[in-house]
């Protein structure tokens, strides 16, 4: 014990020993060069591997993600065009009926019209000819009365015909402002 | 530990980090147990990370995963966290290297047959600070320029010119002669310590169990159950002060870079 | 051991131990600088002082570097 103090005096814990000094410095430089030399880089070579993998992996699910957006955007863009298409067939077929519909009024309208148009002037052709006959019967008639009343025979073809027109002019004129 | 063979109670003294050399002695060479220790230690962290390294595979596996963890907590939690990710990178080999360089000579001081960390004696914490010093003035001149760097490490911004004589003393000491210092003596007194303790904890386990009286056994047991709490607690403490050493390095080079 | 460090610049968070740094720093230079006074004129005033002196400007500097923003 005594001598340990003795010694004990001797060493100072904070001053260092030469060979302490060159130990530590040799067990520095060892794991320092194999730190720096070696083991680091391949760890930072598989972490930039590492990382690199990881990234294309990124790489790749975007890309899929996009594929599927993509798909996604067409199917729509087709589904809408679909439902256009729809849209537009019901709309020509509504727009067609009611060509059909308006084409078949008109026709209706037209054929009527005709109709309407035909009946008048057979009504007038009927007119004309019924005015025609009882103008004809009216004339013999009143000259058949006339020669009665007077006993004379009118039927001079010239006199006859020119009294005849003579007295439906006269009737005409009659009549005339009547009808106006 | 001597205790053991050498009989009666092993008071722990300083001489426990002076022990006799074992070859060369008297020279710059001259090889103790503790040394011993050291290169042991230099050669299992060296062996350990260039098999767990020696084909790295993309998923990492068995002994890989875990170099890539010890490595990845150098790496995440003291360099980048630290000095961000590119200066992080730059300095790491230097980090990493005191990390598990300290560690490791702060393992043995639990390890069987060791006893005692490699730490404990001067030497390494000096010779680390002594890098350290030399790499924070290194880096803090080139990025800065010398009379910049000297400039924003003695002279806080804003403090009047008259006080400058009164502050700039305090600076000076506080980044060119206390961080080294105290760099050096928290690993070297933690890892004392803690060896000092154990030594105590477990010679006196001998001693009570097998050297004193019957009456004295039961305390011995109890010794050894501090004892054997003190090593977990040891345990802690050296890899606490392996990260308190390394993390500081990265602070002072960080804190030399930047203009503050 | 998950979380990847976003930044890729220091954050400062080492200011921190400078501070903590220069508090010491201040005791530690003008204690000394009393207690050489103190061993020259054979007195024993010198070094509380110079601590107290030294305390109060480690306070300042910090005050100045940071306590203002």
């Amino acid at each position: 014990m005594n001598s340990q103090t003795v010694i004990a005096a001797e060493h100072n814990v904070l001053l260092p020993a030469t060979y302490d000094i060159v130990w530590s410095t040799v067990c520095l430089v060892i794991i320092g060069l194999v730190f720096w030399k070696k083991v680091l880089p391949l760890f930072q070579k598989v972490l930039a591997e590492r990382t690199e993998k990881i990234e294309g992996g990124i790489a790749k699910a975007e890309a899929a993600q996009a594929e599927a957006q993509r798909t996604l955007e067409q199917y729509r863009a087709q589904l809408a065009e679909a439902r256009a298409e729809a849209a537009r067939i019901r709309d020509d077929a509504r727009a067609e009926g009611q060509r059909i519909v308006d084409e078949m009024r008109e026709q209706a309208q037209a054929e009527a019209n005709r109709i309407v148009a035909q009946g008048q002037a057979q009504l007038a052709a009927q007119k004309a000819q019924i005015v025609a006959e009882l103008r004809a019967d009216l004339g013999r008639v009143a000259v058949d009365l006339a020669g009665r009343v007077v006993g004379e025979s009118l039927e001079d073809e010239a006199r006859r015909r020119g009294t005849v027109d003579r007295f439906l002019d006269e009737l005409d004129a009659v009549s005339a402002p009547a009808a106006k | 530990m001597l205790a053991a063979s050498e009989g009666g109670f092993h008071k722990p003294s300083i001489e426990e980090f002076f022990p006799g050399a074992l070859l060369f002695a008297g020279t710059p060479f001259e090889i103790n147990r503790i040394m011993l220790i050291r290169l042991v230690m230099t050669v299992v962290v060296a062996g350990f990370f260039l098999i767990a390294m020696r084909r790295p595979k993309l998923v990492p596996r068995g002994v890989q995963n875990l170099g890539e963890y010890a490595l990845d907590f150098v790496r995440i939690h003291i360099a980048e966290e630290v000095m961000g990710r590119d200066n992080g990178r730059r300095f790491l080999p230097l980090l990493t290297t005191f990390f598990f360089l300290v560690w490791a000579c702060n393992l043995a001081g639990v390890i069987p047959l060791f006893n005692i960390a490699g730490s404990a004696v001067v030497g390494l914490p000096l010779v680390l600070s002594v890098v350290t010093y030399v790499v924070f003035n290194y880096a803090g001149i080139k990025s800065q320029g010398f009379g910049r760097y000297l400039k924003n490490q003695l002279i806080p911004t804003g403090v009047p010119v008259y006080m400058l004589p009164l502050v700039m003393p305090i600076e000076l000491v506080s980044t060119f002669i206390l961080r080294p210092f105290t760099l050096t003596v928290r690993l070297l007194a933690n890892m004392m310590a803690g060896h000092l303790m154990l030594v105590l904890f477990f010679s006196a386990t001998s001693f009570l169990l097998f050297e004193a009286s019957a009456l004295f056994k039961p305390v011995g047991v109890l010794s050894f159950a501090m004892g054997f709490v003190f090593t977990l607690f040891e345990l802690l403490v050296q890899f606490l002060q392996a990260y308190i050493f390394t993390m500081l390095t990265a602070v002072y080079i960080d804190l030399a870079m930047h203009e503050h | 051991m998950s979380d990847e460090t976003d930044k890729t610049t220091s954050t400062g968070d080492g200011d921190v131990w400078r501070l903590i740094s220069t508090l010491v720093a201040g005791p530690v230079v003008w204690g000394g600088i009393g207690y050489l006074v103190d061993w020259a004129n054979d007195s024993r005033i010198f070094l509380p002082i110079g601590l107290g002196f030294g305390f109060v400007l480690g306070f300042y500097i910090v005050y100045v570097r940071h306590g203002r923003g």
